[in-house]
């Protein structure tokens, strides 16, 4: 074992993160003559018998079972297509989008969703053209009705969610906000403190390579809401 | 302009300002100068400088362009009219053309263009202010921004430019070096490495010189090199210092 960076390092791409073989190349990395090298700018994290680099920025690349936020960009005969910040349109087939029958002829598909309209959508599958096909059938997806939508980098979306959904659960019961986050890096706010909330939001994203941030967050938090008072 | 007979070197060998034959300019780069842009970067080097923006990976227009199974780069090279001494003709032109085009081919081989099929990545680099070796800084700026935006990269690209003038071989030549020099040869490595991805030769010098002209600018590349990794680190450092 010859670790050449610490856990929670800062490395730029070609850097050298881990020399020898006793350990394997997780995301973010790869190999070349016995040494593990990063791809990204980003942080350095070890696991048991493996290690990664999380980077600190980059757009959204769609991947199968994401739960997205997507804005319907276009109404076909029996498709609508979504944007969801990405360098790939996702296709939302009739079918997996609305419960009831629809007469193609007849009704119009812009009653369900229309040109604009925010979704909760599911990925449900992506080609290797990266043509990329989404879905409602799971029960959280839904269309967004008010609130906003701020978006943030895709690659800081775990640590706005947490370790188990910490630090996302501490801020919906500290501002009291409906909070949906989209893999995509999309987030939702609905509330009456949503600009609170969206602002805890953007710091995490800002300070995600900190440590402990989760208390740091709350801290803050506190003492917001008791200036508000 | 007038061309007159410049003094390249002084009684003490230095050059015209004053810095050793193997010494690089004075350097200063920053990272995400630009708000809009997913990732950005200004480079610096003596007079000479260049600020470079990188959008995507996105969707690629015109579709004709679009490749199946990876990502296409799209490279700006452009001059400011007020960039140079004499003001210059605004719009592309042949020669900002070809410089894109290099451009574009020394960057290509460490970014990781099969991650994004049928998607674009579109790179401009603008030149703020001219002094020589304006393709090597925008490189350089480049690259940072490439890494800034994200985009998985299997190493930095760095660049500088060897000269000959009155038969010696400088480092980093400047304007008035490269104008009234015997050659200019601009080389680009990986991570300051002995990978070349880019190399130029404009002038007329034997192989030699051209070995020992190599030999300083590989040692130039690796200077930028480490500079480089300093200002992609700095943005976050600073962050977390603010504890």
């Amino acid at each position: 074992m010859s670790r050449v960076k610490e856990d929670k390092d800062l490395v730029t791409p070609g850097e050298t993160v881990f020399e020898g073989k006793e350990i394997y190349p997780n995301s973010g990395v790869y190999e070349e003559n016995n040494k593990i090298i990063s791809k990204y700018l980003g942080v350095v994290e070890y696991s048991k018998n493996s290690v990664r680099v999380v980077p600190m920025k980059g757009r959204y690349v769609p991947e199968e079972g994401d739960l997205v936020i997507a804005e319907i960009s276009s109404v076909g005969y029996s498709n609508w297509r979504a944007e969801m910040d990405s360098a790939y349109e996702g296709m939302l087939k009739i079918d997996v989008a609305v419960d009831e029958y629809i007469d193609l002829d007849e009704d119009d598909l812009t009653d369900y969703f229309d040109i604009g309209d925010a979704i909760v959508v599911e990925v449900s599958s992506v080609t290797e053209g990266m043509d990329v096909n989404l879905s409602m059938e799971d029960k959280r997806c839904r269309k967004l009705k008010g609130g906003r939508i701020i978006s943030i980098h895709p690659s800081k979306v775990p640590r706005v969610i947490g370790k188990k959904g910490t630090m996302i659960k501490q801020i919906k019961k500290k501002t009291g906000s409906k909070i949906i986050v989209g893999q995509n890096g999309q987030v939702w706010i609905k509330g009456k403190k949503a600009n609170l909330a969206a602002k805890a939001v953007k710091k995490v994203e800002r300070e995600a390579h900190i440590d402990g941030l989760t208390d740091k967050i709350g801290e803050w938090l506190e003492e917001k809401t008791q200036g508000e008072k | 302009m007038a061309e007159k007979e410049v003094q390249f070197f002084d009684k003490d060998g230095k050059r015209v300002d004053g810095r050793k034959p193997e010494d690089l300019r004075e350097t200063k780069m920053e990272v995400g100068v630009l708000e809009e842009a997913d990732g950005s970067a200004m480079v610096e080097t003596g007079n000479t400088r260049v600020i470079a923006s990188v959008f995507g990976p996105q969707k690629l227009h015109p579709r004709h362009l679009q490749e199946s199974d990876r990502a296409v780069i799209k490279m700006r090279y452009n001059m400011a009219p007020f960039s140079v001494d004499d003001r210059m003709r605004p719009g592309p032109n042949r020669r900002a053309k070809e410089i894109g085009l290099v451009a574009k081919k020394a960057l290509e081989p460490v970014v990781e263009l099969e991650n994004f099929p049928k998607a674009g990545i579109d790179i401009s680099m603008e030149v703020v202010e001219s002094d020589g070796g304006t393709r090597v800084t925008g490189i350089n700026a480049a690259a940072l921004a490439l890494a800034d935006a994200g985009i998985p990269m299997k190493g930095m690209i760095s660049a500088t430019a060897a000269g000959v003038v009155e038969d010696t071989p400088v480092l980093d030549v400047n304007g008035i070096e490269d104008k009234q020099g015997n050659a200019d040869i601009p080389i680009a490595t990986i991570n300051g490495g002995d990978e070349i991805t880019l190399l130029q030769m404009d002038g007329d010098i034997d192989q030699e010189m051209l070995d020992e002209c190599l030999e300083i600018a590989r040692k130039g590349c690796k200077k930028l090199h480490e500079q480089q990794k300093k200002a992609l680190v700095e943005k976050y450092e600073s962050i977390r210092g603010e504890y």
